[in-house]
């Protein structure tokens, strides 16, 4: 090769490079191209994603009150600790510092503090001491933040009502999880730029949106007497050997709750020590049978269907048979000649048997649903039972008489006190309540206590007489142990079996005073398992207990007890069978008797007592239009025994109660009745006693 | 030794404004990437090093002016020997920073002699490619090849991977200018390139061991391949370097406002990433006036090899032409994800002393040759 030659083949070379490196060049533009324009708005949103970090300002939780604004939940700002794991050159030392301290484990702090992450926390909410003993040690890469505590000042108090939050301040239980959406407030959140280590720029705030700190619940709750009701539970529970115990008191005119207790209860400020069965609100959560207290219901629903009245003449023989099944009294030999109002005083089974068995089921059901058993009360609580009727269409004379006085079905104690408390308002429901008034921040009111009525139940006419009723059994019946000199109160006992085993729920529901109704209180002792088990010994002292404390704590005036001695004035009953219906009524009504029509039809057809007899001014006739299979099977009439008894005695009991009897032999004291007492005759069955 | 006044007239003026150009806009973007506008920032000794730095280059570059670049052939084998002693020393003696002893501390600078290597091997190699007319046997390699492989292979062995890539790039273009059979390029550099890509297959797929190369730098160019393997580790140069240019968008988003960059997202966003520091802050418009310049620099320094006097300065001026290129190239492409992570600064650009002062001395070498160049025939 010449130089010339050789000259144009590196030329050649060297042009041909610049053109190679050129292209190379173009290809690096190209994919400039690629990521800065026509692919730049994924790049920049990336770019935004890692700088800016969306911050949440946790607002104030707000606070429990009483109805006096005692505090019962607060929260309070805490310390927690957080390590910074970036900035720890030697965790396992740092981890070994702060063991001796906090209370985690040190093992656990290690793995923190090693942890691929911005920040960890090591132990949230310590105390002061904790925070002091740290700060002093200045450990690189451990930094504190400030978080809220709850605080239940009061400890056990209202602990079921009032619940418990979680770690991050989320209600749980009770009040703290029925109206944490009130007391959380809404959350503020900042938008802000950290850099790549993860350290927030602090002049960076790019936008701000505050928070808005929770309301304030102040509750009708009074502090004092959840207390006492508490302490008293607490005692009776250990007294009588029971399982466990609630005691409600509720205002029937405002269907606000005082006082809201369970035992055993628990402290929320330590919720991990107790198990969960404790954490539950019994008053609202716990199904039980209501034995007698249930017949204040089948009372009202009765009196207010005229299907009975106070001077209705009953006799209890110690047992009644209804289909196959015999029912016996609590009193072994009976009651024997009863007013429907010592059917009361007594707690006689037999007569409430007779008395639901003459509603029939679809009235006296009825009514239990409009007193609101199987349905909840809508109290603003989570975990609320609604109790168990039993199945409607399974229900025959059997079940109809046990849930006349109280068995085959189970209520929740807010259920019963909801009722009775209808009972004492005039026969109004009213919703129950505990929330006084909520309040935001700034001292606005967001929700102010106002009763909501239900409905009507009883007409007050059946409120009034049901309450009087109510009263002779605590001034003169089963329930003595609740009376109190110089105040008119009313309340029921009611004895059951406890759901399982051989133990008894016991409990009493009292209202006063009767003439106005200022408390309905229910005192529940569950699964007494001891001696004395009986609610009048038991329940009903423990209602005095508490009934006492109102009265010294609202100094509520005495008054003289209701002394008026029952005048049983007699009236002789006509034929009424040729009056149109309007004219019998006026009639009746002239003579102080109660009335009941029948059936459908628009003429009287029989009545009952027979005309011609003496019977009691209030007492009730039963005037029949019509007569069908159904009338006949729910006007049976509960057999006496008329053994024993003299001549005109016998024939005077009959006449009341409507029973047709014919004499055979001479004797003046009758010796045998050819149908059993305690059986339930059709009205036209004719009874020979001997 | 006097400057003589004809060959100062022939001086091809673009080259120097070019550099100043490029080294003023390296100041801007140094600045921007030591955060020199914050409060309480140490950056402005960063801004100060790398002016001291440029100045001393620049100095260095006027005095080369006074010799007759041929000088450098005459005393190749004393520079050969002496850049085998100074990288002996630095395997020796040298500061260990980030998995690789590149640094040698003079007392009252750091200095790092793979820079300076890049020149000296420049030079060395066109005295020896010079000698020889043809290379038309193999026989004919062997001389230049050994010249090669002895600095190779200790940059090698320091770890410098990216001097080392530089090197070859180097050695391929020279010898490409200086007439080389195409065909024994193919068979050394495509068989040598097929065989890297085996050793790193047959690591990645059946684990066995790697010669040369150290588990690091695998793992970058596992990176480049696909960065979303590991964005928090060895993808994350990548991904954030990435994210910088397009975010940058079309016009940036003005100096000292790249979040990328003044958040510190971006890794090594003054030397290795100050491409990505510039895309960010003003964008494609920006990163296209800087290739631009480069681009410009690289014609007028291929004017310089059709120009030169001799075969020495044209196979010179090549090789200082393929250290810039593959710098350039190899830069960019890493921050745009379409080269490996290797570490080579941005020349002008990228913080860093020795680096400056190198391309300086190239650049002064190049209008060496450029003052004396052959005379045009009209």
């Amino acid at each position: 090769m010449d130089d010339n030659t050789e000259d144009r083949l590196r030329k050649n070379r060297i042009k041909l490079l610049f053109f190679i490196l050129s292209f190379l060049i173009i290809l690096l533009i190209a994919r400039l191209v690629w990521i800065q324009i026509i692919n730049n708005e994924e790049y920049y949103d990336r770019a935004l994603k890692q700088r800016i970090t969306e911050l949440k300002v946790v607002p104030d939780r707000g606070n429990i009150y009483d109805i006096n604004g005692k505090e019962l939940a607060v929260s309070v700002q805490s310390i927690t600790v957080v390590g910074l794991p970036k900035q720890i050159t030697n965790p396992t030392q740092t981890a070994g510092k702060l063991a001796a301290v906090l209370s985690i484990d040190y093992g656990i702090l290690t793995k923190r503090l090693k942890r691929n992450a911005y920040a960890v926390y090591l132990e949230r909410k310590i105390s002061d001491q904790k925070y002091q003993k740290i700060k002093e040690m200045d450990l690189r890469g451990i930094t504190f933040i400030d978080e809220n505590k709850r605080i239940y000042p009061k400890d056990t108090l209202a602990s079921q009502l009032v619940g418990f939050v979680g770690v991050d301040e989320n209600g749980l239980e009770g009040i703290e999880l029925a109206y944490d959406s009130q007391l959380t407030g809404i959350k503020g959140k900042m938008l802000t730029e950290r850099d790549a280590s993860g350290r927030i720029i602090p002049e960076a705030v790019i936008d701000y949106i505050p928070e808005e700190n929770g309301n304030d619940i102040y509750l009708t709750i009074n502090e004092a007497i959840q207390h006492r009701s508490e302490h008293e539970i607490a005692s009776a529970v250990d007294t009588y050997n029971a399982k466990s115990g609630t005691i409600i008191i509720m205002e029937p005119k405002t269907g606000n709750i005082v006082s809201m207790a369970n035992y055993p209860a628990f402290n929320p400020n330590n919720i991990s020590k107790y198990k969960q069965p404790d954490w539950r609100n019994r008053a609202i959560a716990d199904n039980y049978e209501p034995g007698s207290t249930f017949k204040i219901i089948t009372t009202a629903s009765a009196l207010e269907e005229g299907v009975v009245n106070s001077n209705d003449v009953f006799f209890d023989s110690g047992e009644v048979k209804v289909e196959k099944e015999i029912i016996e009294c609590w009193e072994e030999d009976g009651h024997g000649k009863e007013l429907f109002s010592e059917v009361v005083q007594n707690s006689c089974n037999p007569g409430f048997v007779q008395v639901g068995l003459r509603m029939g089921k679809e009235t006296f059901f009825k009514y239990i649903d409009a007193f609101g058993f199987g349905h909840k009360t809508n109290i603003e609580l989570p975990g609320e039972a609604v109790g168990q009727l039993p199945n409607y269409d399974n229900v025959g004379d059997i079940e109809l008489a046990t849930v006349s006085f109280g068995r085959g079905i189970s209520v929740t104690p807010i259920q019963l006190i909801t009722a009775v408390s209808a009972v004492a308002n005039n026969g109004i429901m009213l919703k129950p309540n505990f929330i006084d008034k909520i309040i935001d921040q700034k001292g606005n009111i967001k929700i102010m206590n106002q009763s909501t009525e239900i409905r009507r139940v009883v007409s007050k006419t059946t409120s009034q007489k049901t309450l009087e009723l109510l009263e002779n059994v605590v001034s003169q019946g089963t329930g003595v142990n609740a009376y109190i000199e110089g105040y008119r109160v009313g309340g029921k006992t009611g004895t059951a079996e406890h759901y399982r085993g051989d133990l008894y729920d016991s409990s009493f529901i009292g209202v006063f005073p009767v003439n106005d109704p200022k408390f309905v209180i229910l005192v529940v002792l569950y699964g007494i398992d001891g001696q004395v088990y009986y609610a009048s010994q038991t329940a009903a002292p423990v209602f005095k207990n508490i009934a006492t404390d109102l009265i010294r704590y609202y100094k509520m005036p005495a008054q003289p007890n209701k002394m008026e001695v029952n005048e049983l004035e007699l009236v002789k009953l006509d034929d009424y069978s040729s009056l149109g219906l309007y004219d019998v009524k006026k009639t009746l009504k002239n003579l102080d008797l109660e009335y009941k029509i029948v059936g459908e039809g628009e003429k009287i057809i029989e009545q009952s007592p027979q005309p011609g007899a003496e019977v009691f001014k209030n007492s009730t006739v039963f005037l029949f239009t019509e007569i069908n299979q159904t009338i006949n099977s729910s006007y049976k009439i509960m057999l006496p025994d008329f053994r024993e008894m003299e001549k005109d005695e016998a024939v005077d009991l009959a006449e009341k109660m409507g029973i047709k009897i014919s004499f055979q032999g001479n004797k003046s004291k009758i010796i045998s009745q050819t149908i059993e007492p305690g059986i339930r005759i059709d009205r036209d069955q004719l009874v020979i006693l001997k | 030794m006097l400057l003589n006044k004809k060959l100062y007239r022939n001086i091809n003026i673009y080259i120097p404004l070019t550099v100043i150009v490029l080294i003023i806009i390296g100041f801007f973007a140094i600045s921007s990437a030591v955060e020199i506008n914050r409060i309480g920032s140490n950056g402005i000794i960063y801004l100060q090093k790398q002016v001291i730095a440029s100045l001393t280059g620049i100095f260095i570059l006027i005095f080369i002016q006074f010799f007759d670049y041929r000088v450098f052939k005459e005393y190749y084998k004393l520079i050969f020997w002496t850049m085998i002693i100074i990288l002996f020393m630095t395997r020796m003696y040298g500061v260990n920073i980030s998995g690789g002893r590149r640094w040698l501390d003079l007392g009252f600078i750091n200095f790092q002699p793979s820079e300076l290597s890049k020149i000296a091997l420049i030079l060395v190699l066109a005295s020896v490619l010079d000698k020889k007319s043809e290379f038309d046997s193999i026989i004919d390699l062997i001389l230049p090849f050994l010249y090669f492989l002895i600095p190779f292979s200790l940059i090698v062995v320091e770890n410098d991977l990216g001097t080392a890539l530089v090197l070859l790039a180097i050695l391929i273009i020279m010898l490409y200018v200086a007439g080389v059979n195409k065909n024994f390029l193919y068979v050394f550099f495509g068989g040598g390139f097929l065989t890297i890509i085996a050793v790193i297959a047959s690591h990645l797929y059946f684990n066995t061991p790697l010669p040369f190369l150290k588990e690091y730098q695998l793992n970058r160019l596992v990176a480049f391949i696909n960065p979303g393997i590991d964005p928090r580790g060895i993808g994350y140069n990548i991904i954030q370097s990435k994210i910088a240019l397009g975010s940058g968008k079309l016009f940036g988003k003005g100096l000292f406002n790249g979040t990328q960059n003044q958040l510190n997202f971006l890794p090594e966003k003054h030397t290795d990433f100050i491409f990505s520091v510039i895309g960010e802050e003003f964008g494609f418009i920006g990163i296209f006036i800087i290739i631009a310049l480069y681009v410009f620099l690289f014609w007028q320094l291929f004017k310089v090899v059709l120009e030169a006097k001799d075969n020495f300065g044209k196979l010179v001026v090549s090789g200082i032409i393929a250290m810039f290129f593959f710098h350039v190239v190899e830069n960019i492409g890493m921050t745009m994800g379409v080269m490996p992570i290797t570490g080579i600064p941005l020349p002008f650009i990228s913080y860093g002393g020795t680096s400056m002062v190198v391309s300086l001395i190239a650049i002064g070498i190049v209008l060496n040759i450029n003052i004396r160049k052959k005379k045009l025939h009209f």
